[in-house]
């Protein structure tokens, strides 16, 4: 086996302008691929770390049915004995109560419906960051009673300015309707039309005044030490309370849109991986079918010899996985700086934000790609196997060459 | 008993509708130490019967029985093990492995015949002082002269000791005085150690040195 290996490696040297070719093709190949693989996951973890970082959390505990109805007749009856289960759990970095029910806005002659989130605000700026998205004015404190935070469109909606006192009406749990008044001390921007025109924000306190729901609440949210810990979080919360009762949702479950979108995304990147995997493994079938057709007489030498179909077989698919190392090592090296590079600076998409939809929590403007060693290795390993994969053809096809002919250049392959 | 025998061999080859008749009805045989000549101008098919009791190429008429053994009844797997084990090739083109130093391509043979390493090397060291190129082992082929290239191709064919050496047009890539030297060297490895040769050939200098020749025309042997 040891001359099979020297005679390819030697092979891989003897035309070296062809194989420095292909070892460019597999190289750039792989480097797209490992920052198209990173520029999709660092944007997903960045629209999932938008999302759960603005509103969501990672998790939420909230009562059966809550999700699909979000109707303030399914509040968790005593969110006092949740809490209790789950306040001394790792895994949760921290957790806050809230309270969120569909009303109506108004403000002079102007109205729209909504959803009113109730926050506590000293627990919830640990658990999500819009206290950072404000634009004017200021976030919630715990004293508040009858102020509210509102998004940018809905404020341009509404024409409301801060100051302006806005009335909201609901129905209450109690059966009566619920209706209040608040001030605007805040506006905020997520860059998210949809979010800001949906999400308006008051103290729990002033939710469960105005919702009837006096020590109760809708949902306890969860920010979890990370977001690879969210399934096992979920499991483990979930084995605590009785499924009929009371459900445990991850992210994916409370925006279904947003893993939708990143479904998506995955299979475009997915799709381009595949494009650029048809494009190197062409060129390595190029190369090695050339190569293959040009030493069709030294495979009939080798034959004559006594060397056996399948030794050649091994010998010409070792060349290719030589040629498949060497690209995989400055693929990965020029990829990997690519991708090193852009974490730090950041791919900017913002000039591309009318045609990509990009500036929304859901697709950041500027993308930060990650790759992990696993990437890596899953790459490298695919790019070696489509090495493998585009030599069989042409050594099978040089394994079956007659001796005789193949040494008189008589046969094609 | 001959190491080669052949029955009507006949080889037609197939040029798009055209039907080429390269062998016809040629039997012959070759006996253990012979220096036996294939001779006969070009296109006559000297290569073409070399190919085939050669185990390089199969017959499209008649038997070929190498040590007895059908030729034209054994897979191309056991061709492999006899052109291996039993056979040693010299060809016109030299045709050594370009990658591989003049040392490799001559233990190239034994590694595929599972040859231990120090026996290997002793064996192709001594091939290689046998013809004469003990300062040149570490070159590649296209460091080599053509007589040199074909010295090597020599070492190679007789190293692992093959019951016979089939030599295509051996001289025919060399000039007359390194073709001499070269068939010289051939007729001492059949006189001193028995080594068995058949040659293709239109050269009058190796039909001189030939123990006994067969003359082709037109794909027959002419009597």
């Amino acid at each position: 086996m040891k001359v099979f290996f020297k005679i390819a490696w030697r092979n891989v040297f003897r035309n070296w302008r062809r194989s420095l070719l292909t070892l460019l093709v597999i190289a750039v190949g792989l480097a797209g691929l490992i920052f198209t693989w990173a520029l999709a996951d660092g944007s997903a973890e960045q629209s999932i770390g938008n999302y759960t970082d603005y509103l969501t959390g990672h998790v939420q505990i909230q009562k059966k049915g809550f999700q699909k109805e979000m109707s303030i007749f399914l509040a968790l009856d005593n969110p006092r004995e949740v809490i209790a289960k789950i306040s001394q759990d790792p895994e949760i970095k921290n957790f806050t109560e809230r309270i969120a029910g569909r009303a109506f806005i108004s403000l002079g002659e102007k109205s729209a419906g909504m959803v009113l989130v109730g926050v506590d605000p000293s627990s919830e700026v640990r658990v999500t960051n819009m206290w950072q998205a404000m634009i004017a004015g200021r976030y919630l404190e715990p004293k508040d009673r009858a102020a509210m935070v509102l998004g940018k469109a809905m404020s341009i909606r509404l024409g409301a300015n801060l100051g302006d006192k806005v009335a909201v009406i609901t129905q209450a749990a109690d059966g009566s309707l619920g209706a209040a008044s608040y001030k605007v001390v805040g506006i905020y921007n997520t860059g998210s039309g949809a979010f800001e025109g949906t999400y308006a924000f008051v103290t729990l306190p002033a939710a469960r005044d105005l919702f009837a729901l006096e020590g109760r609440s809708t949902a306890i949210v969860i920010k979890a030490e990370n977001l690879k810990a969210v399934s096992y979080l979920k499991s483990s919360l979930q084995a605590r309370f009785d499924p009929q009762k009371v459900e445990v949702l991850d992210w994916g479950q409370i925006i279904p849109e947003l893993l939708r979108s990143i479904k998506v995304r995955e299979a475009v990147a997915n799709l381009v991986l595949l494009n650029v995997f048809l494009i190197v493994a062409s060129g390595i079938l190029n190369t090695i079918l050339m190569a293959v057709v040009e030493r069709r007489r030294e495979f009939g030498i080798l034959m004559a010899l006594g060397t056996r179909g399948y030794q050649i077989v091994v010998m010409v698919i070792m060349e290719s996985v030589l040629l498949g190392m060497f690209g995989v090592l400055s693929g990965s090296a020029l990829g990997g700086a690519v991708v090193l590079i852009l974490d730090m600076t950041g791919f900017d998409l913002s000039r591309f934000a009318k045609y990509l939809g990009t500036g929304t929590p859901a697709i950041p403007s500027i993308i930060y790609p990650i790759i992990t060693i696993e990437r890596l290795f899953i790459l490298a390993a695919m790019v070696l196997v489509v090495a493998v994969l585009a030599a069989f053809y042409p050594a099978v096809k040089a394994a079956a060459l007659k001796p005789a002919p193949a040494i008189r250049q008589m046969e094609t392959i | 008993m001959p190491i080669i025998k052949t029955e009507n061999l006949g080889r037609v080859y197939q040029t798009g509708k055209v039907e080429v008749v390269a062998l016809r009805m040629v039997n012959m045989s070759v006996e253990p130490g012979e220096f036996l000549a294939i001779v006969g101008p070009s296109g006559s098919g000297k290569t073409t019967l070399l190919n085939m009791i050669g185990a390089l190429d199969s017959p499209t008429h008649g038997k070929i029985f190498f040590d007895e053994e059908d030729l034209t009844k054994a897979s191309s797997f056991r061709l492999a093990e006899i052109r291996l084990m039993k056979i040693g090739f010299i060809f016109q083109a030299y045709n050594l492995i370009p990658v591989l130093t003049a040392f490799e391509n001559v233990e190239y043979v034994m590694l595929l015949q599972g040859i231990p390493e120090r026996e290997r090397k002793k064996k192709a060291l001594e091939a290689l002082i046998e013809v004469g190129l003990k300062t040149c082992i570490d070159r590649r082929p296209g460091d080599l002269s053509g007589g040199q290239q074909q010295r090597v191709a020599v070492a190679r064919a007789i190293v692992s000791g093959p019951k016979i050496v089939l030599a295509d047009e051996p001289t025919a890539n060399l000039d007359s005085k390194t073709g001499a030297g070269l068939m010289d060297l051939l007729l001492e490895l059949n006189q001193w150690k028995g080594i068995t040769f058949v040659f293709s050939t239109h050269d009058p200098m190796v039909m001189e040195r030939a123990k006994r020749t067969i003359h082709l025309r037109d794909g027959r042997i002419e009597e």
